[in-house]
């Protein structure tokens, strides 16, 4: 009886260890990479401009809403503000898109100002993977607001997901917000994936935990982990709803300034954003 | 004049009275005097004495007996005018249009009916025959020569007096027609004036007898009067039917109106008659299912006591077939919601197609909507031909900088000359000012650097005015401009206008150019006294041009729930006013908007060439599909009267649907598939002339007969007629001395007044 006792902690503490390098490889990169506003304003701009980057703030599982001081809890807010800003200010550069980095916001899905915006990024983390105990939770709100901000012309891209449980999870999730529709495996023959960079290989982009320099259970490229896209359609054949799995675009931007980073996940990242971003101007 | 045969009294009333030996009616009467003087003197000694009255009787006697022969003697004549018996015509013309199956008389009797036993079972043709060569014919809007009742038939779908009258006259031309026998109920739907031709023949003196047939008033009738429909409709969408119902006896009364498409009933609606006499129109709401040419019937129930049925029914033609999409150019300077949402509102109309061309960064375009590879390939369409392919061309937030000056110039000769539409969709840059961009605006533009500091900082989201939420504002124009409709009721529409979500920013422009109509303003920020326009619009040359000064009615899309439908009703509405007007390179038009049997169908077919001028020199064959599906092939004749213009005619005989196909082969040989042949149609229904206003016009029919100088007749006393035809002057008529000296009377008298002298003379004891 004690031993059992003893085994079950032991397998809490064991959990817990991706947890605590996850955490502590945020804080770093957030101290490391942190950017210099006043300098930023003065290239950039600091203007209101026509498209703001929306992301997601959701109810998440207990699980993840707690412990970690994160805004509301919850891993919604992965690899923010960095890699949001870097986004813009690489939408900023290649694309006609009116914006600059500041303008960027995190909002609840079921704020009425949803509406005032036409893209969604949400990142949808579990942590540990496989675990319901953290990840989103909709509420019933959360999922009439999804649906009706896609209906109404919104596009809806989420991020981050690793691995066949993970991809279970996505499944679960996306099913929630609509049930009645299939979920399709994007090729590369889509659309957006030439709306404006043609894309001809859907490129893996590291996470840094999972695949990359914190001795991940991954490798990057390996063959049982392959990137793809996954999307619901709207009546009309549209996408309006796309999901990463097995590849975290959240960090190929938010590294963009590490040395470290292969600068090729980086760009890949990138084109495949614009690529949803364009796609979402267009269709 | 009257017309009767002569007698003595009428004949000295008219003066037509004379002794055919020359005597003057004054010798005659000296003679008398004479006569009388003589007998008179003669009396003065009798064998017998008599008293004065006795003697002045007897005087009386003999003077009386001795005139009585002299006048004999003298050979009393009356000269009148007469018909030569079988020497001359008379046409009879018998109206078979279908106004004559109407039963209005006694009995349920139809009015052809009755004209069937008036004029050959009551033997008034024969009668007439007796004197005349007898010519029948039936007429509607036409006219043939009959041998007999059994060819009429009451189908006729027109009628035309006119043209009746002037067919006989053409016909008999040449032989001595002595009258026209017209029986009719004067009920003529032509356009063509009857009493023009019957004063002609009255001065030829052919007189025009007219017989009218059926009541004055028809006292109970429900009749459709006419119905209006969109000839041909946008796919899916929803159409009024307007149909104008008239009455007579049923006022108040609760009838229902179907539409019927085949055998399926489309939609019905309960409605109340009003008064009676008066024409009412009411609106029925359908939407075409099928894409196809499609007749529709339009039944009111026919109610108890109705005289006629026929007008109770309408045929008519909703051309629902796939029509070849409004082509609209759209370029847009940068990826923007605005852009996103236009587009996603013309994706389900198939009647607009949009051909986009994205700045989505720099020297990075996204075409979108294209129909080949080649479209927009290299960018802003090269020539002015490619470039008037297009039937509208919108330009969002684009820079000037993308445009040289030869295709700023294009798109000036695009709306002026070939008549396309123009919008020009968020902010404009400055650099536009003073090009051809700028002639084209419904509005002037100003550099901001001259706008009042309140107006300046552009159309982004933030505290400025001109960044600021609002609630745009119709104006009278824009609140009943069809452009702006969300329904098409003013108060409902003026409810889903309120209901509408707020804009956000406005692009600063100046004044509103002479001509130019404002349809939305801004509900508080003015320049120069004027509130600023968001949408206005203004003719230019041939064609139109708008301008939409902000950029966020996507907001009408995001910031309501996806079923409402504003935003893309509201785009899809722009978009096809801009794009509609444009002509195009075929157009075909009839010459009426339906026909009947037998009716000529005058096809005018008007083309231009590839620079959307009128094109002279083309070969158009006209293909036509009847309702058998026989096809004839026919040219099209220039019309060298009018440029570009061509024309063919044909019968129409067949009831049903007729389509046409028109080839056109320009003689530059420049002519691209898609515009080198046009499709058209129209239908061939049975008319509801013949039972509107189909009583019976007794006005105009004694008109025709005053006016020729005939006589008219109600069809029961028509058996007058004979001896009326007889006596009255025609051309053919001779004059005819008729003696009066062997008149029975006139011996009877004579015998009469020699009895009685010698009965008298015997009475008393004269010699």
């Amino acid at each position: 009886m004690g031993i059992r006792i003893k085994l079950t902690i032991l397998k809490k503490l064991l959990l817990l260890v991706p947890v605590f390098l996850l955490f502590v490889s945020t804080t770093v990169v957030a101290q490391v990479f942190q950017f210099d506003n006043e300098g930023d304003s003065e290239i950039y701009g600091n203007e209101i401009t026509d498209f703001q980057w929306i992301r997601g703030q959701y109810t998440n599982h207990a699980g993840g809403s707690r412990g970690f001081g994160r805004r509301g809890g919850g891993w919604w807010d992965t690899d923010y503000p960095d890699s949001d800003e870097n986004f813009l200010r690489g939408v900023q550069r290649y694309t006609n898109i009116d914006t600059n980095p500041r303008n960027h916001e995190f909002i609840e899905l079921t704020d009425p100002s949803l509406f005032e915006n036409i893209f969604l990024y949400m990142n949808w983390k579990r942590v540990p993977i496989g675990s319901s105990s953290s990840g989103p939770n909709f509420s019933p709100a959360e999922i009439e607001a999804l649906r009706e901000f896609m209906f109404r012309g919104g596009f809806v891209m989420v991020d981050d997901f690793w691995g066949q449980p993970h991809l279970d999870d996505m499944f679960a999730e996306m099913g929630k917000i609509f049930p009645e529709r299939e979920i399709i495996k994007l090729n590369n023959t889509h659309e957006i994936f030439h709306v404006f960079f043609d894309i001809d290989e859907v490129a893996q982009v590291p996470g840094r935990m999972v695949t990359w320099d914190f001795g991940g259970f991954m490798k990057l490229d390996d063959p049982s982990y392959p990137p793809e896209v996954y999307a619901i359609l709207d009546d009309d054949g549209r996408v309006m709803m796309v999901a990463n799995y097995n590849t975290d675009l959240g960090d190929g931007w938010e590294h963009t300034f590490y040395k470290g980073y292969p600068t090729k996940a980086t760009n890949d990242a990138y084109k495949i954003g614009i690529n949803f971003l364009m796609y979402a101007f267009s269709h | 004049m009257a017309y009767s045969q002569p007698n003595f009294l009428t004949a000295l009333e008219d003066g037509t009275f004379t002794f055919a030996y020359g005597i003057s009616p004054w010798l005659f009467a000296l003679l008398v005097v004479l006569i009388t003087i003589g007998v008179w003197f003669s009396y003065r000694k009798t064998t017998r004495q008599l008293s004065t009255p006795w003697k002045a009787f007897f005087i009386g006697i003999r003077s009386s007996v001795l005139v009585l022969l002299l006048f004999c003697l003298l050979r009393p004549v009356v000269t009148t005018l007469q018909v030569s018996p079988q020497e001359t015509y008379l046409a009879v013309l018998i109206d078979d249009s279908q106004s004559m199956s109407i039963a209005d008389l006694a009995d349920g009797q139809t009015r052809q009916a009755a004209v069937e036993e008036q004029l050959y079972e009551n033997g008034l043709l024969d009668e007439l025959s007796e004197s005349f060569q007898i010519r029948t014919f039936r007429f509607d809007n036409q006219t043939q020569r009959i041998a007999g009742i059994e060819e009429l038939s009451e189908e006729g779908t027109a009628s035309s007096i006119d043209q009746a009258l002037s067919y006989v006259n053409d016909q008999l031309n040449g032989l001595p027609l002595g009258g026209i026998i017209l029986v009719s109920d004067g009920a003529d739907n032509s356009d063509d004036d009857p009493l023009a031709t019957a004063q002609d023949l009255g001065a030829r003196q052919i007189p025009v007898f007219t017989i009218g047939v059926g009541q004055e008033d028809i006292p109970q009738d429900i009749g459709i009067v006419d119905v209006s429909a969109a000839k041909t409709v946008l796919e899916g969408s929803v159409f009024n039917v307007q149909v104008a119902v008239n009455h007579q006896g049923y006022e108040g009364q609760e009838v229902e109106l179907s539409i019927m498409d085949g055998e399926t009933q489309i939609v019905s609606d309960v409605v109340i008659l009003g008064a009676e006499g008066v024409t009412r129109r009411f609106e029925l709401e359908i939407t075409p299912e099928r894409p196809d040419l499609i007749v529709y019937d339009l039944n009111v129930e026919l109610q108890a006591g109705e005289i006629i049925d026929k007008n109770n029914s309408y045929s008519f033609l909703v051309d629902n077939t796939e029509k070849e999409a409004l082509d609209i150019l759209y370029l847009e300077g940068h990826p923007r919601n605005e852009y996103k949402f236009i587009r996603r509102a013309v994706s389900g109309d198939n009647s607009l197609r949009l051909a986009t061309y994205l700045q989505t960064g720099p020297e990075k375009y996204y075409r979108q909507g294209i129909e080949s590879a080649t479209e927009l390939s290299s960018g802003f369409p090269e020539d002015r031909e490619e470039l008037f392919e297009y039937e509208a061309i919108v330009l969002g937030d684009i820079e000037f900088d993308f445009f040289d000056a030869e295709q700023l110039q294009m798109l000036e000769d695009f709306v002026a000359e070939r008549g396309g539409g123009f919008l020009m969709s968020g902010m404009v840059d400055e650099e536009f000012i003073g090009s051809p961009i700028a002639n084209i605006l419904p509005i002037t533009l100003v550099e901001e650097g001259f706008l009042p500091a309140h107006l300046r900082g552009g159309i982004r989201r933030g505290d400025h005015p001109t960044g600021e939420l609002f609630y745009p504002r119709l104006t009278r124009n824009g609140e009943f401009s069809p452009l702006l409709r969300l329904s098409a009721d003013d108060s409902e529409n003026q409810a889903l206008w309120r209901q509408l979500p707020e804009l956000q920013g406005t692009y600063v422009t100046g004044r509103i150019k002479p001509g130019a109509e404002v349809l939305i303003e801004h509900p508080l920020l003015q320049y120069q006294n004027q509130a600023l326009p968001l949408l206005a619009s203004q003719r230019y040359g041939s064609g139109r041009s708008m301008s939409l000064t902000t950029a966020s009615t996507w907001r009408w899309q995001m910031m309501l729930p996806a079923a409402d439908e504003s935003h893309e009703i509201l785009w899809r509405q722009i978009l096809r006013w801009l794009a509609v007007s444009a002509p195009e390179r075929i157009t075909i038009e009839f010459d009426r908007e339906f026909y009947n049997v037998g009716d000529e169908v005058n096809v005018r077919a008007i083309v231009l060439n590839n620079e959307y001028e009128a094109d002279n020199d083309a070969t158009l064959w006209m293909q036509t599909s009847n309702p058998l599906e026989e096809f004839i092939d026919a040219p099209m004749e220039w019309d060298i009267e009018e440029d570009g213009v061509y024309r063919a005619r044909f019968i129409a005989e067949e009831e049903g649907v007729y389509s046409l196909l028109v080839d056109v082969a320009s003689a530059a040989g420049e002519t691209s598939d898609s515009s080198a042949e046009k499709t058209a149609a129209f239908v061939v229904t049975p008319s509801l002339r013949e039972y509107t206003n189909a009583e019976l016009d007794s006005g105009l029919m004694a008109r025709i007969a005053e006016v020729s100088g005939g006589s008219y007749f109600k069809l029961p006393a028509a058996s007058e007629l004979a001896n009326t035809i007889e006596f009255t002057p025609n051309a053919y008529s001779r004059e005819v001395q008729i003696d009066l000296w062997d008149r029975p009377w006139l011996l009877a008298l004579l015998i009469l007044l020699l009895c009685v002298d010698w009965v008298s003379r015997r009475t008393k004891g004269l010699s």
